[in-house]
């Protein structure tokens, strides 16, 4: 049997996402599960369709596009109800970075454990993404970066999350920080994740924070 | 052989370990041009570059990063065309395709987020409204200090009940009440699981001390009561004889 994960990356080249989105829906895996073998492979074997010239850049901007379309009608079954949650937690990938994949699933394993989400999405300057949690107080804040040249950035917006008055829960994660060890720019406050695993963890440990006995 | 020195378009000549043996103007005022044409090269396509440009490639065309004077991080289309141990190389940029393209995509992805935002904010909207509905279908009304009115309103089915149970349990235990009158008169159709809920209901008021009393019941809507709860409450044609009832009753004690 081809794994699922080979027919998803097919329809999302194929620009199918009644198909993609199909694949996601009707698979029996937890979602964390879904995204961690069904399209994080995909999107990685289309990365590698790249680097073998199968396909274009063209090619995968429409199969990012795809996948997020899918993954945005998988995880709305998750968008349930969180408005009174007190916990609160945003992401954002830096500006000029379009990869808002992984991000978009660390969100929806938030809101699945019932936190407010918000995904400011894609290509975020600084300056806006700093209103926007001056105005919402998030309590966790989700940096993404995926292109090395950026870690500079990164490093900026880090210090700058970092000097946020209620201190926020600052998370570090995509393709960099696998590339660059980044523990040196991160205070107290921040955390790398390496993987959805490590955020699923993290989650529970939340949860169940108040081990008193009295949830 | 013809020099590529005025192609209008970046050209580079390199030998097979891409050494640059020559280059065209464009080449040098896109690029910063080093001895190899590697140093062009975004790290992370260089593997690419070591695979398909060599000389078992006689004709190819790949896409690469590259790195310009403007822009750490370009895509180019690559033309390559070998001859002998020296490669030619065409480079188009396409970044301000690819760039529009993934802007056009991000719109789309955007309004497309929107869109189930605002369809997501309307159903919960549409929930609250629902529950608030069926509150006002079952309000709970202190007729004396011992009585209550319950006028139900519009079809009953489970989820309903439970809501309006919620607040006629809170009330009748807040206020002592020693019986409470439900009318029926403007309820259209009764679900089994409403009737079940019902039945569950009276039980539970009677075990809290106070008496049922069912009003306005229409024939089609008794069949199937069968709880306990529901045949162990009186039950009357009208409202306003239920009430005179209860008043001459009072006033006899």
């Amino acid at each position: 049997m081809t794994e699922a994960w080979r027919h998803f990356a097919a329809a999302l080249l194929a620009g199918d996402e009644r198909q993609a989105y199909t694949i996601l829906i009707e698979d029996t895996r937890p979602s964390i599960r879904v995204y961690k073998e069904i399209i994080t492979p995909a999107m990685y074997d289309i990365g590698e369709k790249w680097l073998r010239n199968e396909i274009t850049v063209a090619d995968e901007h429409l199969a990012t596009s795809v996948c997020d379309f899918a993954l945005a009608q998988y995880t709305f079954q998750f968008k349930q109800r969180n408005r009174q949650s007190e916990k609160k937690a945003m992401f954002l990938c830096l500006e000029d970075e379009q990869h808002v994949i992984g991000s978009k699933m660390i969100a929806a394993l938030f809101e699945e454990n019932h936190w407010q989400v918000r995904h400011l999405g894609p290509n975020l300057p600084l300056s806006d993404a700093l209103k926007s949690a001056e105005q919402w107080h998030p309590d966790v804040i989700g940096l993404s970066a995926a292109i090395p040249y950026r870690i500079t950035a990164l490093k900026e917006y880090i210090a700058a999350f970092e000097q946020l008055s209620w201190e926020p829960q600052i998370l570090v994660g995509g393709r960099v920080v696998a590339m660059h060890d980044l523990r040196a720019y991160c205070g107290r406050q921040t955390r790398v994740i390496y993987d959805l695993d490590e955020v699923a963890a993290w989650l529970e440990e939340k949860t169940e924070a108040p081990a008193d006995g009295v949830r | 052989m013809v020099s590529g020195k005025f192609l209008p378009l970046p050209y580079f000549l390199l030998d097979e370990e891409l050494a640059i043996l020559d280059y065209s103007r464009s080449a040098s005022d896109i690029f910063l041009i080093g001895d190899n044409f590697i140093t062009l090269v975004d790290e992370e396509s260089r593997q690419k570059v070591s695979q398909y440009i060599q000389p078992d490639f006689s004709e190819i065309e790949i896409e690469l990063n590259m790195k310009t004077k403007y822009s750490p991080l370009a895509v180019f289309g690559i033309s390559v065309k070998w001859e002998g141990n020296k490669a030619h190389i065409l480079c188009v940029e396409k970044t301000k395709e690819v760039d529009n393209l993934s802007g056009q995509l991000i719109k789309l992805r955007s309004r497309l987020s929107d869109t189930d935002f605002e369809l997501l904010e309307k159903k919960e909207e549409l929930e609250d409204a629902i529950e608030r509905i069926h509150k006002l279908s079952g309000p709970f009304i202190p007729l004396y200090a011992e009585a209550g009115l319950v006028p139900l309103f519009g079809d009953l089915q489970a989820d309903k009940l439970r809501v309006i149970e919620e607040n006629i349990l809170y009330r009748i235990d807040e206020g002592d009440y020693e019986q409470v009158f439900f009318d029926f008169h403007a309820v259209g159709e009764i679900t089994d699981d409403g009737k079940k809920q019902l039945g569950q209901l009276f039980e539970t008021i009677q075990l809290m001390g106070t008496k049922t009393m069912i009003v306005g019941l229409s024939p089609s809507q008794v069949r199937g009561f069968k709880s306990k709860g529901t045949l162990k409450a009186p039950s009357m044609a009208s409202l306003k004889q239920a009430i005179s009832e209860y008043i001459k009753k009072q006033n006899h004690k």
